[in-house]
């Protein structure tokens, strides 16, 4: 990837100074001939190439980005393309004096030294449905197969028929069910026939990774570099012994084809030294990995605390990878004494924690069910309606934990602390992109905690995407004619979408999304704040 | 990989107050009120949200927005005039909804506003008017079934303020006379009477808990019958005065529980329950030690987390009896068995009975409501796994389980509304060695305690006690009469009736006819040894109080039983002759043969007649009679105390002679067998015997598909 830069011949029209890399019917037409000559080991020929097309300012821009290697971290991984704007094109417009449509030519460029795998996604048209597929690739199922599938979700959200599923924390690609681990909580669980805590769900008959990844390329609501990736998610644990080489190859294979998605693991397990290098060798693939500990007793969660808090620290240490701690589940009665709390902030302080996330436990009726089975103890609350399983009062006192085990540390640099993955994401990512979930549109409920500044600024800057992004994107959830509005506040569908349908929306927008209702109650709660 | 710590990078933090989010979009936000006002599906909880908004100009520009749509539904037409009563076309419109003729005489918008404001805005309302013939006139003119739409959320079940309850009685009372009586009149009534109560007992409902927490100081803890008592206290106030009273008796209930007077109450059914609270002070008084250690011990697990109230009481019994397992057992060479742990044995009987006391309700908290029977042994079961204790033969368990179905077996009699009024028969034949203390309590002596413990909760009920021998020499009677047991409320009466044509039948059927011809009006049946605790004879009583339950079977086979079979269950013999017993005579009961029966009186008098077989199989014949009579069987499940053995079988009963009898029972009660199949029967008959046809490998038989075309 570091060889020598060079400039591939285009061939024919249209010729230099002509407005090839702006707005118009053009742009599919110099896409397809700038994405012929990608090299995904070096992707800087094609910005040569459309430096060709490109005049004055815009043409310097383009140069920079070559001159400067500005498509590439200083570690050498490439930038996430959804970072780009802020990370490369917001200097280089200042810099440069773009204007709008320059930058906007710029973005499109950049756009162009990117793979776009899949059925959806074009430099020009990012967001739609690809009319022609890329060379080679045969969806595994059509569209409207995928999407038949998808209706059939559980409510929780789980496509366990094409299991790729569309949840909060992305599209969870999930390889098969079945987990070791234990865990009484567990809130994927096979009814009366399996029992996870019991040690009897073992995970087998799970796809192949190059199945999976075929899935993730084929579905209509995938789109390359935007969507959050989420591996055994929903089902299973990515890093167990049994799994770790699907994880594995999954992951290798998402990088091989250039994509820049951002993927999370979610653990309670354990990875090598070697196998904590693997992932530092991922050069496209954005990885985040989350690692629950929050002091839960081991009858509830039996995997191992000890090792779990070394790989932490391990992984905490790693110049690449993206490492959430992640202080879950927690459940009112539990584990949520006052030793609890401050035992789980030393912990973290003595890892080098640097972004925290707060969860409660999601405990569905049934687990009293389960959780009297097992003769464990339940959370309190749990016979409240609309129980609530980390309180305000809870909140309060974690918080207040915090401060006490880290009195010694400036406030400057003490972790941040959120109440939602996806913001911690983006803040252990160093705040480029809005969170991807819209929770700002709340700030008050969801923003409180320690989200930095520099997070609050780049939320509060959230634009509202064109209606063209939009109904691309209301096409591929078969509602190509919802009526829709677009404010500053929020974009309103006119419709009733799932939540599921709401949670792809917003996470390709980077923009909150609501319906009629929710808006009104949106709007209401905050004019009467 | 690298080794260097990645240090926490510097970010700043400020205070919410000062982040962007909080400052922008406030214009914008309006602005987007106000095209959802415009534009957006007015659906009321949408309407509902935007005139939550009462900032200026915000809200009057929503409510313009609102005012000029002409497809707002009645609700959030209602909404948007309630909230704002100068929306002129929005109040025309529901004028126009309200009275469909205009030019009926009493069609007004002071009327239609009036109504919006009584559901959404109740305290705006003008009591002068509703007061006037203007409103009088309209409320009779008004169309009925729209104004019960208009006012449902009101009339259903919502809690009416006092302007709403004003407004309500106002247009109950002006149509009260002057129109038919329509459905709204009703509904009206209903909510005005439901609120009436709630008025009236709210300053009783508000003294619940601490008038509790002050019995139960007087109760060892024990709460179960004092809720209950209040709980009929309260249902017995049903007008301001009565209420007063009431709560006077509340205020006082722990002085008078304390001082042991009598509260002086009019009312018979809180009399009654009162006895009840004084039964368990006196309960509470005779307990052994112990619970409140085990109660306090078991606020926390090991690993720090609290045990939820529902799960406490369980934890605490837990403890307690494995405690006494641990301190009591002595050797390895004796096993211990759970009817010597928990019945003979008058220490591990009081502790058996002090849990079960305490799962009824201790401080308000009991596992009963919450969960069913089949969890709760799954719960013990599970506590006993995480715990990884070495009790011998798990006598602990049996222990627990046995006390949590004599707490349900308790709790169901103390709820019903009238006392017990029993009547058990117990059959011997040569069985004086079971009458005979050595080193525990005789059966006799242990029947009567548990059966004492379980009406102990209630003074007012009794049970006659009958033991019948039927063997020739009389030794068991004579046994049974030289044992002296006294008890208030439990009469012992032994007979000898001397039968050698009967096996355990003739006994049960004379005794059930003579406790019957008593006037005993529940009748129950069980053996003398100790496998069936009497102190879950409740379950029974409350499965009887079900509508058409002609008998109750205590069985040992349902997923909520325990401890007769090993974890494997029945053997395939049992199931076999359990299914034949089925084909036969058409009885679905997993454990027809169990010996813990009961039936109300009033089906026994029907069904007696109808039985004929006094052999070890009478029991079938009995419910057969039971269902031909027009009752149902139903069943509850039992933990009984019985040691199971492998191999062992306590009874050597002939099945096969057995079933032969429950075959002669079927021809008796109607089997044609040329018109309804006995394949089972047909089987052990094919195969000679029950015990050959238990052994055969089963078969299953496929159909074959339809050959494809």
């Amino acid at each position: 990837m570091s060889s020598p830069t060079s400039t591939p011949t285009l061939g024919g029209p249209p010729a230099v100074g002509q407005p090839a890399l702006y707005r118009g019917a053009a742009r599919a037409e110099v896409a397809r001939r700038l994405q012929a000559v990608l090299d995904l080991s070096d992707p800087y020929p094609v910005v040569n190439a459309a430096r060709e097309l490109a005049a004055g300012a815009l043409e310097r821009a383009l140069a920079d980005v070559v001159a400067g290697r500005l498509l590439h971290e200083p570690t050498g991984r490439r930038i996430p393309l959804q970072e780009l704007p802020a990370r490369t094109i917001a200097a280089l417009t200042r810099t440069h004096h773009l204007d709008a449509d320059q930058s906007d030519a710029l973005g499109f460029a950049l756009r162009c030294a990117f793979a776009w795998p899949g059925v959806v996604g074009t430099p020009d048209a990012p967001y739609a449905l690809k009319s022609v597929l890329p060379a080679g690739f045969a969806p595994i199922a059509t569209v409207e197969q995928i999407a038949a599938s998808q209706a059939t979700a559980g409510p929780d959200g789980l496509n366990t028929s094409y299991m790729i599923s569309q949840m909060k924390g992305g599209m969870s690609a999930d390889f098969g069910i079945g987990c070791p681990l234990m865990c009484a909580y567990c809130y994927r669980r096979e009814g009366a026939t399996v029992d996870g805590y019991l040690g009897s769900w073992e995970p087998t008959g799970f796809l192949e990774p190059e199945d999976v990844v075929a899935r993730l390329l084929s579905h209509p609501w995938f789109t390359a570099h935007h969507t959050p990736i989420g591996l055994h998610m929903s089902t299973s644990e990515a890093f167990l012994p049994k799994l770790w080489p699907r994880t594995w190859r999954a992951l290798k294979l998402l990088d091989e084809l250039g994509l820049t998605n951002r993927v999370s693991c979610i653990t309670k397990y354990t990875l090598s030294d070697e196998q904590i290098d693997c992932l530092e060798s991922l050069v496209h693939v954005d990885l985040d990995v989350n690692v629950c500990y929050a002091a839960m007793p081991e009858s509830i969660e039996p995997p191992n605390r000890g090792r779990r808090l070394r790989f932490l620290r391990r992984i905490l240490h790693s110049q690449k990878i993206n490492v959430l701690a992640y202080y879950r589940p927690i459940a009112e009665g539990l584990n949520t004494t006052d030793a609890h709390l401050r035992h789980v902030w030393q912990t973290f302080r003595d890892a080098d924690a640097r972004t925290v996330v707060l969860g409660g436990l999601k405990f569905a009726d049934d687990h009293v069910h389960s959780f009297m089975s097992y003769g464990l103890p339940l959370p309190a609350g749990s016979f409240t309606p609309g129980k609530k399983l980390l309180t305000a009062g809870t909140e309060a006192r974690i918080m207040a934990a915090f401060d006490e085990v880290y009195a010694d540390v400036a406030p400057d640099w003490r972790p941040a602390v959120l109440k939602r993955s996806s913001c911690g994401r983006a803040v252990e990512r160093g705040s480029h992109i809005p969170d991807y979930n819209g929770h700002y549109d709340q700030p008050t409920t969801n923003c409180r905690l320690r989200c930095p500044a520099a997070q609050h600024e780049v939320c509060a800057s959230a634009q509202p995407p064109d209606e063209e992004t939009v109904r691309h994107l209301l096409a591929r959830i078969g509602r190509p004619d919802a009526r829709v509005d677009i404010t500053g506040t929020t974009t309103v569908v006119h419709a009733s979408l799932s939540p599921f349908e709401r949670t792809f929306l917003r996470q390709n927008l980077l923009f909150p999304v609501h319906t009629a209702r929710q808006a009104a109650e949106l709007v209401a709660g905050r004019i009467t704040r | 990989m690298t080794t260097a710590a990645r240090p926490t990078p510097k970010r700043i933090f400020l205070p919410l107050a000062e982040s962007p989010l909080l400052s922008h979009h406030g214009d914008e936000d309006v602005d987007l009120a106000v095209l959802l006002a415009t534009t957006a599906d007015p659906e009321p909880a949408t309407v509902r949200a935007l005139l939550s908004i009462t900032a200026l100009p915000a809200a009057d520009r929503i409510a313009r927005a609102l005012d000029e749509r002409t497809d707002l539904p009645l609700t959030s037409l209602a909404l948007l005039v309630a909230h704002r009563p100068d929306a002129k076309q929005a109040t025309g419109a529901l004028r126009g909804r309200l009275f469909p003729d205009s030019t009926s005489p009493g069609a007004c918008h002071r009327f239609a506003r009036t109504m919006a404001t009584l559901v959404h805005q109740p305290a705006s309302v003008d009591d002068a008017y509703l007061d006037s013939e203007r409103f009088r006139a309209s409320a009779a003119a008004a169309d009925p079934a729209v104004l019960e739409q208009l006012l449902a959320p009101i009339l259903d079940g919502g809690t009416l303020t006092g302007p709403a309850q004003t407004g309500l009685l106002a247009l109950v009372d002006a149509r009260a006379g002057r129109v038919p009586t329509a459905p709204l009149d009703l509904a009206g009534a209903t909510a005005l009477d439901r609120d009436r109560h709630k008025q009236v007992r709210a300053a009783l409902l508000a003294r619940r808990e601490q008038t509790i927490r002050d019995l139960a100081d007087h109760t060892a803890g024990l709460t179960l019958a004092a809720e209950l008592w209040f709980d009929s206290l309260t249902a017995t106030a049903d007008t301001p005065a009565q209420a007063s009273q009431a709560l006077a008796l509340a205020e006082n209930a722990a002085n008078s529980l304390a001082s042991a007077e009598d509260p002086a109450c009019a009312w018979p059914a809180v009399r009654r329950r009162w006895q009840h609270v004084t039964a368990a002070a006196s309960a509470g008084e005779a307990q052994p030690g112990g619970w409140e250690q085990a109660w306090q011990a078991a606020e926390f697990t090991d690993e720090g987390a609290r045990w939820d109230d529902t799960q406490r009481a369980l934890v605490a019994g837990y403890d307690l009896l494995a405690n006494h397992v641990r301190s009591t057992w002595g050797s390895p060479d004796t096993p211990p068995t759970p009817d010597h742990y928990w019945a003979a044995d008058p220490t591990g009987r009081a502790l058996l009975h002090l849990v079960a006391d305490h799962l009824t309700g201790h401080q308000t908290h009991s596992p009963l409501p919450h969960y069913t029977d089949q969890l709760l042994i799954a719960f013990a079961r599970g506590l006993a796994k995480n715990r990884h204790d070495k009790i011998p033969a798990d006598l602990h368990l049996h222990g627990l389980i046995a006390a949590i179905k004599a707490a349900r077996s308790k709790a169901a009699l103390l709820a019903r509304p009238v006392p017990a009024d029993l009547g058990i028969v117990v059959p011997m034949r040569a069985e004086a060695h079971r009458l005979t203390a050595t080193h525990c309590d005789d059966a006799l002596t242990v029947k009567v305690a548990q059966l004492g413990w379980l009406l102990q909760a209630c003074p007012d009920a009794h049970a006659d006690l009958l033991l019948v021998d039927e063997s020739t020499d009389g030794a068991s009677a004579r046994a049974a009469r030289a044992i002296d047991v006294d008890h208030p409320q439990i009469r012992v009466t032994v007979a000898q009736r001397p039968d050698d044509t009967s096996a355990k039948g003739g006994a049960v059927i004379w005794g059930l006819t003579e406790l019957a011809g008593a006037g005993r009006t529940i009748l129950a049946y069980t053996d003398l040894d100790l496998t069936y605790p009497l102190e879950q004879l409740g379950l029974h009583v409350a499965a009887l109080d079900e509508p058409g339950v002609g008998a109750v079977i205590g069985s040992r086979r349902r997923p909520d039983s325990h401890g007769y079979y090993p974890p494997s269950g029945p053997t395939p013999a049992t199931w076999l002759y359990q299914r034949a017993v089925q084909d036969l005579l058409q009885l679905g009961a997993t454990d027809p043969q169990a010996g813990f029966k009961a039936f109300p009186a009033t089906a026994l008098r029907t069904a007696l007649p109808l039985t004929a077989d006094h052999s070890l199989a009478f029991d079938s014949d009995l419910l057969a009679a039971v269902a031909r009579s027009g009752h149902t069987v139903a069943e509850v499940g039992v933990a009984a105390l019985h040691q199971y053995v492998e191999g062992h079988r306590s009874t050597p009963h002939d099945y096969d002679t057995m079933l032969n009898g429950v075959h002669r029972q079927a021809l008796r009660h109607g089997l044609d067998p040329d018109t309804r199949r006995t394949p089972t029967w047909d089987r052990i008959c094919q195969a000679g015997s029950l015990a050959a046809a238990a052994a055969e490998p089963t078969t299953t038989t496929m159909l074959k598909a339809p050959a494809l075309r």
